[in-house]
């Protein structure tokens, strides 16, 4: 598995593809370095796309939620594409549904 | 009261709880290999002899027809064990109290005259934090629980979770004496100070070198892990301020929600986490 994730920008918003799993540190840094390619090219509104995710620990939440800060600390957006299966119900079980707008 | 064989190898016929064992009830026998048991069956066969595909068939003149086998696998085949037909099935380091644990089991079974379900797993190791310093951490015996049917995929992923958590605040918190709060703290790559201390301590021996326990099992549709470490534990702090974009100490709301019991002993060195299903045929 690589532990790159895709990067693109459409119009105002910059996506990240997850790919794999967020539950460890190789996959941690590479939300970290995606996130940083579309923030260091000033993109304010980030979202991120989990449908390849199987698995999320509250590692992987604390990057995301990394992420969410470093965007709301310049008056920026991070959003999720919309959420399914486990990764659903884990974000629904630490109420991150509510701080997270689905980008539809 | 009941006919115990040990059928194993010098180590394991002279591992500490075999004395303890023989010294119990039930009438035990030890050999080391099929030969040494003549014409005798048993009610009880404990053995960590390397079976073929189809345990309980090749001991076919040992058992009665309800005979309990109990294998202890150190190489975690227990879905084919399992489906071979054994019972009980412990891997990892045996202490002794896990097989008396068994054997009590097994006894309880027998003395019940029930025909023994198989599926009771118990798996115990241990490793230094600086060995497995990162995840994703994975349990073999969920593995094999979701291969025997004792749990679906989600239990098993939720399981998975809970795993992760316990092992991650052992090592973390526990051994290397992380303290949460430099996650919060970023350099201008957004690499946060945590895991540069992180990586900082897993090679420093005073800390890397500490060891994390790990006892899982499961029986009768109980799921149990008890994880405890060397280093000064982890307490949750409950009165965290709940801010929802907290970046940290979501891990308790995590457990919590998946399991049924979450335990903390000798000041968070020690978690004991519980998860019942209920049996299942």
């Amino acid at each position: 598995m690589s532990n790159e994730f895709d990067t693109e920008i459409l119009g105002d918003k910059g996506y990240i593809k997850v790919n794999g799993d967020l539950d460890s540190e190789p996959s941690g840094e590479a939300l970290r370095q995606a996130f940083n390619v579309l923030f260091d090219k000033g993109q304010r509104t980030i979202v991120l796309d989990l449908s390849g995710v199987q698995i999320i620990n509250s590692y992987g939440i604390g990057k995301v939620l990394t992420c969410y800060k470093r965007l709301k600390s310049e008056n920026g957006v991070l959003m999720v594409k919309p959420l399914q299966g486990f990764v659903k119900e884990t974000f629904e079980l630490l109420m991150l549904d509510k701080l997270l707008p689905t980008d539809e | 009261m009941g006919s115990i064989l040990i059928l194993g190898d010098q180590q394991f016929l002279e591992s500490d709880w075999v004395d303890e064992i023989s010294a119990g009830e039930g009438r035990v026998t030890l050999a080391s290999s099929l030969d040494q048991t003549r014409s005798d069956t048993f009610d009880i066969i404990f053995t960590n002899l390397s079976l073929p595909t189809e345990p309980l068939s090749s001991l076919g003149e040992l058992s009665k027809r309800d005979s309990v086998l109990v294998v202890a696998e150190k190489h975690l085949n227990i879905v084919e064990l399992v489906k071979g037909g054994a019972h009980y099935v412990l891997s990892g380091n045996i202490e002794p109290q896990d097989a008396k644990w068994v054997l009590e089991s097994a006894l309880r079974i027998k003395r019940k005259k029930q025909f023994p379900q198989p599926g009771t797993l118990k798996s115990r190791f241990d490793f230094n934090a600086s060995a497995q310093p990162t995840g994703p951490y994975h349990l073999a015996l969920l593995d094999s629980l979701e291969g025997i049917k004792q749990i679906t995929r989600e239990e098993k992923m939720k399981l998975l979770l809970a795993y992760q958590e316990v092992i991650t605040n052992a090592i973390d918190h526990g051994c290397l004496e992380l303290d949460s709060r430099l996650k919060e703290f970023l350099n201008f790559e957004g690499v946060d100070a945590f895991s540069v201390e992180k990586k900082r301590r897993l090679a420093d021996p005073y800390f890397g070198d500490r060891r994390v326990f790990v006892e899982a099992s499961f029986s009768e549709g109980t799921f149990s892990l008890v994880v405890e470490d060397e280093g000064r534990g982890f307490l949750p702090n409950i009165y965290l301020k709940l801010e929802p974009d907290r970046v940290y100490g979501r891990g308790l709301e995590l457990l919590q929600c998946v399991m049924d019991e979450v335990i903390f002993h000798n000041h968070g060195r020690k978690v004991e986490l519980t998860k019942r299903y209920g049996a299942k045929i």
